[in-house]
């Protein structure tokens, strides 16, 4: 019993309902944590998005509201000096770009500034009669950008727009991160998924399988096996209910075998006097038999010799008649030689016949 | 260079000069200190000196008169070792300080050339009578970028300042008043090489919209001046050693912090008499051609 529980222990992850729950453990859980990475992911993108678009925006309000006196007084110098300000504060903006009604157009750089009256159409496109926003490859700037547009609108006038593009650098290195941490997590989840997976498919197979290893040692007679289960669940109550239903098996197995030996005994008893008895009645029926046998014979023989009796009566009625016609025809005178021939022929095949 | 102080770096300095044995006084003038607070120049100074009297054991007073004379002849009295003082403050009592000094520094912005060199800049299509009544820009605390620019002005046009210029607008950079420039806010202005350098950097344009007038030699100290008086030679080694060795650096590098500045360099003898020759011919020029 022992070598067969270490064998069910060795070999129970070859069975099928091991591979079956450990294989709807693994998948299950590994495909929840998947639905949930994307979703975090595409969450996590646009909660990024959403900080650029209000960092974006936060910043045009500010300087709008700073620069707005030199606004009102067309006074570029102001808005250059404070967008080359904010350049040196923030690292992740790659240009700011303002554009006035006058066609006075002013573009900051981290290490550059100029003033130009052409717009391009990168600009043109995106300004709007609301703030706007897109992300695309800037050729220009020679980067992946965050081109957030601002339109500035002063009272009585539309003045012009603020153009911020920011480097999304930060947004790809922070996905990068994103997804290294969630590739590492997943890695390290779906080992947690495989182990805990192989822990629970052989917390709940190991029993079924003794159980069953059990069932099977029952079901060729022995009783005495027992499932080696101890657990405080629906599993350890199953195999203690399996365990007590073979002990009551086993009990009753052997009462039954009790009584059966006991009426087998008795019944020997009775076989070997009803034996005794048989004999008796048989010799006694045999003895019978031949009395009856002797008797059928000779009451065959006495039937047999009626019949001999019977058939020798017609062939001597018939002599004695021949006799009788041989008186008769002499008293009659009738008697020749010719007849008494004829008569002692026909007594002769009567005698014949009767030998 | 009046507004223009190296008040705070002048401390460490300070701190060499005066030994256990012997009691030294270091006088710094913080009026317009530059752009940093006197609250926090006066702190700076205090850690400064603070920190070099542990390490080397002197005992050091600082004093901050209000008053620049009192300064001056406190220093030509013998009552402070080592004073703090800006450069045309120095430049106008040159007479009477220079026989006295033993050595002198200076606080530079630029780690790559000691003194600055002034350049003045105007639009290219700008006209010498255009900027009558109209405004002019130099560097805040620097009297010496206005003694400059006024040199040029009676040297070439006869009339100072006051005569081309209604109003004189002080900035805190060269950039700043670049793109003032630019956009037309201002009319002329003093700006050193430096910024000038960065700005075209910034922005080639600048180079095709503007027209330099002057060029000045490398002459002019960034920030203040700071003299140590003969015989107080005690005073320069422990500077020097203070400069290579850089005692305190933390604290020498918080002043040079609050006052923008890159480094501490040795204003030289013959550069000064470059510059107070400048400002002998700037007063000549101005008592003749104001009294016209």
């Amino acid at each position: 019993m022992k070598s067969s529980s270490q064998k069910i222990e060795k070999n129970f992850f070859l069975t099928k309902i091991f591979r079956r729950i450990f294989l709807s453990f693994s998948i299950s859980i590994t495909v929840l944590i998947l639905v949930y990475s994307y979703v975090t992911t595409g969450m996590e993108k646009n909660v990024h998005i959403e900080v650029l678009h209000s960092k974006a925006m936060t910043l045009a309000n500010s300087i709008v509201i700073s620069c707005n006196n030199a606004m009102l007084k067309d006074d570029m110098s102001f808005i250059v000096e404070y967008c080359i300000s904010i350049m040196k504060k923030n690292s992740d903006i790659l240009d700011i770009v303002v554009t006035n009604y006058q066609n006075e157009n002013i573009e900051v750089k981290h290490n550059s500034w100029k003033m130009f009256n052409k717009l391009n159409e990168d600009l043109t496109s995106m300004q709007k009669s609301k703030e706007i926003f897109k992300m695309h490859f800037n050729s220009k700037l020679n980067a992946n950008v965050f081109h957030y547009s601002y339109p500035v609108r002063l009272p009585g006038i539309k003045w012009g727009y603020i153009h911020i593009f920011y480097s999304l650098k930060g947004y790809y290195s922070a996905l990068e991160s994103l997804y290294k941490s969630i590739a590492v997590l997943l890695g390290l989840i779906f080992l947690a998924t495989l182990l805990v997976s192989y822990i629970m498919s052989r917390e709940i197979t190991l029993p079924i399988l003794k159980l069953t290893k059990s069932a099977d040692m029952v079901e060729q007679g022995n009783l005495q096996v027992r499932a080696d289960i101890q657990r405080n669940d629906e599993i350890g109550d199953f195999a203690k209910n399996f365990n007590g239903m073979i002990e009551k098996l086993e009990k009753s197995h052997f009462e039954l075998e009790k009584q059966v030996k006991e009426r087998t005994k008795e019944l020997e008893e009775l076989n070997s006097i009803l034996d005794e008895k048989i004999k008796v009645a048989i010799k006694e029926n045999s003895q019978k038999e031949q009395m009856l046998i002797q008797q059928s014979r000779l009451a065959a023989m006495g039937e047999m010799i009626g019949n001999i009796a019977h058939q020798w009566r017609q062939p001597l009625n018939t002599l004695s008649l021949i006799m009788q016609n041989i008186y008769y025809s002499y008293e009659s005178g009738d008697l020749d030689r010719e007849y008494l021939e004829h008569s002692m022929d026909k007594g002769q095949k009567l005698t014949q016949s009767m030998s | 260079m009046q507004s223009r102080y190296a008040v705070i770096f002048l401390l460490s300095f300070v701190l060499s000069v005066v030994y256990a044995d012997e009691h030294k006084i270091i006088a710094f003038y913080t009026k317009n200190v530059a752009r940093a607070s006197e609250k926090d120049v006066k702190l700076a100074i205090s850690q400064v000196l603070q920190a070099n009297t542990m390490e080397t054991d002197l005992i050091v007073n600082e004093v901050f008169p209000k008053n620049i004379d009192d300064i001056i002849n406190g220093f030509i009295s013998k009552k402070y070792a080592i004073i703090t003082i800006n450069a045309v403050d120095f430049i106008a009592n040159y007479d009477r300080l220079a026989p006295l000094s033993s050595k002198i520094w200076t606080l530079s912005k630029n780690q790559n050339h000691k003194y600055s060199t002034y350049m003045i800049v105007v639009r290219k299509k700008a006209d010498i009578n255009s900027f009558r009544f109209k405004t002019v820009a130099f560097l805040r605390f620097s009297k010496m970028q206005e003694i400059f620019f006024e040199s040029y002005l009676f040297e070439k046009y006869h009339h100072g300042i006051d005569y081309f210029f209604k109003k004189k607008i002080p900035f805190d950079s060269s950039s700043k008043m670049l793109i003032k420039l630019f956009f037309s806010k201002i009319d002329a202005c003093v700006v050193s090489k430096e910024g000038w350098d960065l700005s075209v950097e910034m922005n080639p344009q600048i180079k095709e919209k503007f027209k330099v007038l002057k060029v000045s030699k490398a002459i002019f100290p960034d920030i203040g001046l700071t003299i140590s008086r003969k015989g107080e030679k005690k005073v320069s080694q422990l500077y020097n050693k203070m400069i290579q060795k850089r005692i305190s650096i933390a604290k020498v590098n918080s002043i040079l912090m609050i006052y923008k500045a890159r480094a501490i360099v040795e204003y030289k003898e013959e550069t000064l008499k470059e510059l107070f020759a400048l400002y002998q011919k700037y007063l000549k020029m101005k008592k003749k051609y104001e009294k016209q």
